[in-house]
């Protein structure tokens, strides 16, 4: 999920990904996408629930059951700047 | 003797391991005499990190001697690395204390100063632990409310007082810190608990009582939910939370507000012995 003004994708990515990978491969793979958009020195800053950071080591099956929808999916948000305190 | 939560908890902060750190075996044959090893005491609740600098200082002549330009380095038992971001006593309770193996003090440690193994973190500075370990208590705050209640109220003031707290290992300045947080285990929506069963992590948050019944939820429901009961009986296995072992039935809730990790989270470390 963008959140402020970030680049968006024009049309919806499909990743798979398995509930054992870390929430680094997340990172990894939405820092790749918008790769050229990035200038350099640009990180983004990931988010759940618009709360905090979740460490790269956590994997998507425990974010997803602790921070998701039905279990099923996790909305990570992504940003240019922290969108929390 | 009976103890207060705070009794507990001040206690839990106050206990060390004691550990010995050895010059890994590929070094020591390069060397022209054996290197001291250096001796510590570290609080179980704190992080190795802490101490980098100290350790580093100690070995510096054998990077002298070897001509290793590298200054980073990490740190093993066996072949298990420590890693920076889990609380020492969590991992010498999951190294240590969980195995069948007789238990050996101190707690033996080898320092290599090669890149680390993959999948582990590298902290480049105290900054981006602070950061680390900020994320990790808000992460628990949310999971204690299920909602952002408490996170909101987390100040960089109040999270720079919990971090100070925690590097000055003082339970009355991190109690301090908290306490504009509101934070009561037996009230609170659900509870934080990382399980560590057989290595692998398992986030788990849990309500602290049986909506239906409305009895406290025990260990025994997590054993029950992790399908480590057969036979209405414990299956062959270790169980630790800050170094002991506590009686099935004791509620959540009391071992999550006496027992917690100053990151929010109640560590359960399970090893099974089949």
């Amino acid at each position: 999920m963008p959140i402020g003004n970030v680049p968006k994708l024009k049309k919806a990515k499909i990743f798979k990904l398995r509930r054992t990978d870390p929430f680094l491969v997340v990172q990894q793979g939405v820092t790749k996408v918008f790769s050229k958009h990035l200038k350099k020195g640009q990180v983004f800053t990931f988010s759940l629930q618009a709360s905090f950071t979740p460490s790269p080591d956590e994997t998507l099956g425990n974010l997803t059951e602790c921070f998701g929808q039905n279990n099923t999916s996790l909305e990570v948000g992504y940003s240019l700047t922290p969108n929390y305190g | 003797m009976e103890r207060t939560i705070v009794q507990i908890n001040t206690e839990n902060w106050n206990c060390k391991i004691p550990i010995i750190i050895n010059l890994s075996s590929k070094y020591t044959t390069q060397l022209q005499k054996p290197f001291r090893p250096l001796f510590m005491s570290v609080p179980r609740s704190s992080y190795l990190y802490f101490d980098k600098e100290k350790i580093f200082t100690h070995f510096e002549p054998v990077l002298k001697e070897l001509e290793i330009n590298n200054k980073n380095f990490y740190l093993q038992f066996n072949s298990e690395p420590v890693k920076w971001n889990t609380p020492i006593g969590v991992f010498f309770d999951m190294v240590c204390k969980s195995t069948n193996l007789p238990e050996k003090m101190p707690m033996s440690l080898q320092i290599n100063f090669e890149k680390p193994p993959k999948k582990f973190i590298e902290f480049e500075n105290e900054t981006e632990l602070y950061n680390y370990f900020a994320s990790t208590f808000k992460e628990s705050c949310f999971l204690l409310a299920k909602s952002a209640t408490i996170t909101q109220k987390i100040t960089e003031n109040i999270m720079a007082n919990i971090w100070n707290g925690l590097k000055n290992l003082s339970f009355d300045e991190y109690k301090r810190s908290i306490q504009p947080l509101e934070i009561n285990y037996k009230e609170q929506s659900s509870l934080a608990i990382r399980i560590l069963l057989n290595k692998k992590c398992i986030q788990k948050t849990t309500k602290p009582v049986n909506q239906e019944t409305e009895e406290l939820l025990t260990l025994l429901d997590i054993f029950k939910d992790l399908d480590l009961i057969k036979e209405e009986k414990l299956v062959p296995m270790t169980y630790l939370i800050q170094g002991i072992t506590p009686d099935p039935n004791t509620p959540l809730a009391f071992l999550s507000a006496s027992f917690s990790h100053p990151d929010g989270f109640l560590y359960l470390i399970i090893t099974t012995l089949n």
